[in-house]
């Protein structure tokens, strides 16, 4: 694999400090005007990047402006990820737990969401495979007839199948994967990212211990692999993201921090196209903008925006805001006005104003505080 | 040759499934195919294929698990060894034997007898293949003259999967990753990798005759006291006489069977000849004891193993004379794989089945809790079912080989097999409830309230053995402890396990956890 870029240039960095800068010139009280006032639920997951002891909860907020007040706390085992039916009031759970009713595995739960006031009754919690432990993501099919979902320490995957009413069934196709060397230098496969493409049952999964990105085609029974594209040592890739075009998949490197541009060719992964290299290894999480023009990095003691070419794909830093802590969750509302971000060490939860005009975030303001939280999702009302 | 069975296959209902008609439990849980291999190669050439397609491999040598850890593999891979089922003199001009994983006892127990005159001190069920009996420990009527059958191995050939996911063969004895041979001498088949040999040096010599008498006692007579009094005189002995080296070539069994029409506790005593002298006294010995208990009575074939209690109308009872057992006695081959051997019913039975190694004899306590267990109404249902309690100890109880072995349970005087059995699906979960709630009541008498319903290791048990796998155990954080002791043997086996299946290829409920 060739690396088309370096780090992020000297040019790069004062371009977008010179683009901060302007900004605070501008009259940032008419822009913020305008905009509706954030109003939803949102979903805050806690507990599970810790779950020995499968403790946790799925803490609910009713979200109104910049107030939010806790509707709901419910005990949950170990949730690591949260996903949201596209188009039912049904929230899914990944519970990172290396046992399940005393057998080695982890376990996926669906909850009803009451429309009203955002409340979570437990529809059914469905057991992984055996050995499937500590699963830390899942992904919707776009038809949303399966979840996929990536068992981080046990090294498989699981594809549920989903009922019409959104329910998740038992697995229906097990992938076990295997690491990398031989004899006392080894590695284990880590999947801890997965993604569907938008076109269907074509999945890409980041896998830190494999060093990999790999295309599989799930289907009923089956998650076949397609393709393995391994990423430059070290990297460890641990979060996906596809562009709205679905011609693009960036991927974030738990190892170095780095961001790494793949075009897809068809439903292939080339080699990297550019490799955004972080000052600060600790790059921790992306996310998209929903127009699809700007991609979102925390970490490093930034919050970035990267501006996206739409025809290339490739990432120009545009602003970067200090932020002093460790992010564990960062997500966008529905309607891109507002990034969600979680602290790993502190439990904030601040809400940061976005300007998609000029990809630039406003002063986040803190608005709860969920310890150990480590997902993060909103619901419009 | 691979000869692969897939869902459209004919073949395919049947080998899905083992002994235990049980499992899987529902069509979800089955394997996508079988594929039986009729060589080394073969099972190279599978395990590569399924390990690189991304499947979960699980092994079947003889199908008698007792629980669903082989085909329970949702859409997976069942890698069949039964035909790899040789016995024979060791490879390459090398003293000693070779036996196959598929290769059942019975035939291991007769071509091992007519080649070399010699056996294995295996188990007492011959349809049983060797690559679950010998991984899992292996015990049985000359256990206690010559211990359990692992004691005896002394190298192993695997195929194991590396890091990477390539599939390598392995030749592992003392010299050899002695790590992984220990760990390979009885801490449960489906762990670390394929087994397709195992080695044995040298094996004892193979007795010349069995004979084999009975005591029985009815239960439409029985109280609880007369109960009590024979099942301690069973222990008494065990505790005390039964561990002199001379009365160690017997084999004894003691079946308390629930209580019904024609029921019956049965006890049989099994005398190996070794040296054409036939001297029976030492189970005359034994067998005069229940003569005080009250109306025993003569079987006129006397049950060998728990797996041959009578379905049907039961053996004639006779009346018992003092040193005058009747003995049914034959040559020692005959007589151990005649009969159906505890063929079992070859997927048509459902089963259930529980276990504990015992120190001492029974307490007081223990046995009013069997007592009220066995004479307890089930509505709608005949419990059936049996708690067999074997002679244990003798050769067996050598302390060190707890440390060249991984079958730590080395002071036990009786072995218990809890079995029960049944056809219809239907009383399933009846069926299973009774029995965990009899073992979990009979095993909070002599247990302190954090151990309390297992036989955790005290000073009266010695916990469970691996080759009678019991799921109900898993909801006990503790049960490895149970299964493979407190001496720092578990954490051993999950070091072994991380080294050799670093990617946990091979696993099944109850596997070694890392």
């Amino acid at each position: 694999m060739t690396r088309k870029s370096g780090q992020w240039t000297r040019r790069q960095f004062n371009q977008a400090l010179a683009v901060a800068a302007a900004w605070t010139l501008l009259d940032r009280r008419s822009l913020a005007t305008t905009r509706p006032p954030l109003a939803g639920f949102a979903f805050v997951a806690a507990g599970g990047e810790s779950p020995l002891d499968q403790r946790g909860s799925i803490q609910v907020f009713q979200v109104a402006g910049s107030r939010w007040n806790t509707v709901q706390a419910l005990s949950v085992a170990a949730p690591a990820h949260l996903e949201l039916h596209p188009h039912l009031p049904l929230l899914y759970a990944v519970h990172a737990v290396g046992l399940w009713n005393s057998l080695p595995r982890g376990a996926v739960s669906a909850y009803d969401i009451h429309p009203a006031t955002g409340h979570l009754t437990l529809r059914v919690t469905q057991p992984l495979s055996l050995a499937a432990i500590y699963p830390r993501h899942a992904a919707l099919s776009p038809d949303v007839r399966h979840l996929l979902v990536a068992a981080e320490d046990g090294g498989i995957y699981n594809l549920l199948p989903l009922a019409p009413d959104g329910s998740p069934g038992p697995p229906t196709a097990i992938r076990k994967e295997h690491g990398l060397g031989e004899a006392g230098d080894v590695k284990t496969a880590r999947p801890r990212h997965v993604v569907f493409h938008p076109s269907g049952t074509t999945a890409f999964t980041a896998d830190v211990g494999q060093e990999s990105i790999s295309t599989f085609t799930c289907e009923r029974d089956s998650i076949r692999l397609e393709e393995r594209t391994c990423s430059h040592a070290g990297a460890g890739p641990s979060q996906l993201i596809h562009s709205s075009s679905g011609s693009c998949v960036y991927a974030l490197h738990a190892g170095d921090g780095s961001i790494a541009v793949h075009r897809l060719e068809g439903l292939q992964i080339a080699a990297a196209s550019q490799i955004l290299s972080s000052r600060r290894p600790d790059t921790a999480r992306m996310a998209l903008h929903p127009t699809g023009r700007f991609l979102i990095t925390a970490g490093g003691g930034n919050l970035t925006t990267l501006a996206i070419d739409p025809r290339s794909g490739s990432l120009t830093a545009i602003s970067s805001m200090s932020q002093q802590q460790h992010p564990a969750g960062i997500a966008f509302t529905p309607d891109g006005n507002h990034l969600i971000s979680i602290q790993d060490d502190s439990g904030e939860i601040s809400q940061a104003p976005f300007h998609a005009a000029a990809g630039i975030f406003d002063a986040p303001q803190i608005v709860a505080r969920v310890e150990a939280a480590c997902s993060v999702l909103f619901r419009s009302a | 040759m691979i000869s692969t069975v897939d869902k459209q296959d004919p073949r395919y209902p049947v080998m899905r499934r083992g002994k235990n008609a049980r499992f899987p439990h529902a069509d979800s849980d089955a394997v996508s195919r079988i594929e039986v291999c009729e060589s080394v190669a073969d099972v190279t050439e599978v395990l590569q294929h399924t390990v690189s397609a991304g499947l979960r491999p699980t092994v079947r040598s003889g199908g008698h698990c007792y629980e669903d850890f082989v085909v329970n593999n949702p859409n997976g891979v069942l890698i069949d060894v039964s035909l790899l089922d040789h016995t024979t003199a060791a490879a390459g001009g090398k003293s000693g034997y070779q036996i196959g994983p598929g290769a059942v006892l019975g035939v291991v127990y007769t071509e091992l007898y007519r080649k070399y005159n010699v056996t294995v001190p295996g188990g007492t069920c011959y349809s049983v293949a060797a690559g679950g009996h010998l991984s899992g420990g292996g015990y049985g009527l000359l256990t206690r003259l010559h211990g359990l059958s692992v004691d005896w191995i002394t190298g192993f050939d695997i195929l194991t999967v590396e890091a990477n996911g390539k599939v390598i063969r392995r030749h592992v004895d003392r010299q050899h990753e002695p790590d992984l041979f220990r760990a390979l001498r009885g801490s449960g088949g489906g762990n670390y990798g394929v087994i397709t040999n195992f080695y044995f040096d040298r094996l004892p010599t193979a007795p010349q005759t069995l004979s084999t008498a009975g005591v029985s006692f009815p239960w439409e007579t029985m109280t609880e006291e007369k109960f009590v009094h024979i099942v301690q005189t069973y222990g008494t002995y065990f505790e005390g006489r039964g561990q002199e080296p001379d009365t160690w070539p017997m084999f004894t069994f003691m079946g308390l069977t629930h209580k019904g029409p024609n029921g019956r506790i049965y006890i049989s005593a099994s005398w190996h000849d070794l040296d054409g002298k036939n001297d029976l006294s030492v189970p005359n010995e034994f067998l005069d004891l229940f003569l005080k208990c009250g109306d025993a009575s003569a079987v006129d074939e006397a049950l060998l193993t728990s797996h041959q209690i009578p379905t049907g109308r039961p053996p004639e009872p006779s009346p018992c004379i003092a040193g005058k057992h009747r003995y049914t006695t034959g040559p020692w081959l005959d007589a151990t794989v005649g009969g159906n051997g505890g063929a079992g019913a070859n997927g048509t039975t459902r089963g259930k089945y529980k276990s504990c190694y015992m120190k001492k004899n029974f307490t007081p306590d223990e046995l009013h809790r069997i007592y009220a267990q066995l004479t307890r109404d089930i509505p709608g249902m005949n419990p059936g079912g049996i708690i067999a309690v074997d002679s244990y100890g003798g050769a067996v109880n050598k302390a060190h080989l707890a440390d060249e072995t991984a079958m730590p349970q080395r002071a036990s005087i009786m072995k218990l097999q809890y079995q029960m059995y049944w056809q219809n699906p239907a009383e399933d979960e009846a069926r299973l409830k009774y029995f965990d709630e009899l073992y979990t009541d009979i095993y909070s008498a002599n247990v302190d309230a954090s151990h309390a319903g297992t036989p955790f290791h005290n000073e009266y048990y010695e916990g469970c053995y691996i080759n009678y796998p019991d799921a109900d155990m898993i909801r006990y954080p503790f049960w490895p402890e149970l299964y493979y002791g407190q001496k720092g043997l578990y954490p051993f086996l999950q070091k072994v396990k991380k080294k050799y299946d670093p990617n946990n290829i091979f696993h099944h409920g109850m596997a070694i956890r890392t």
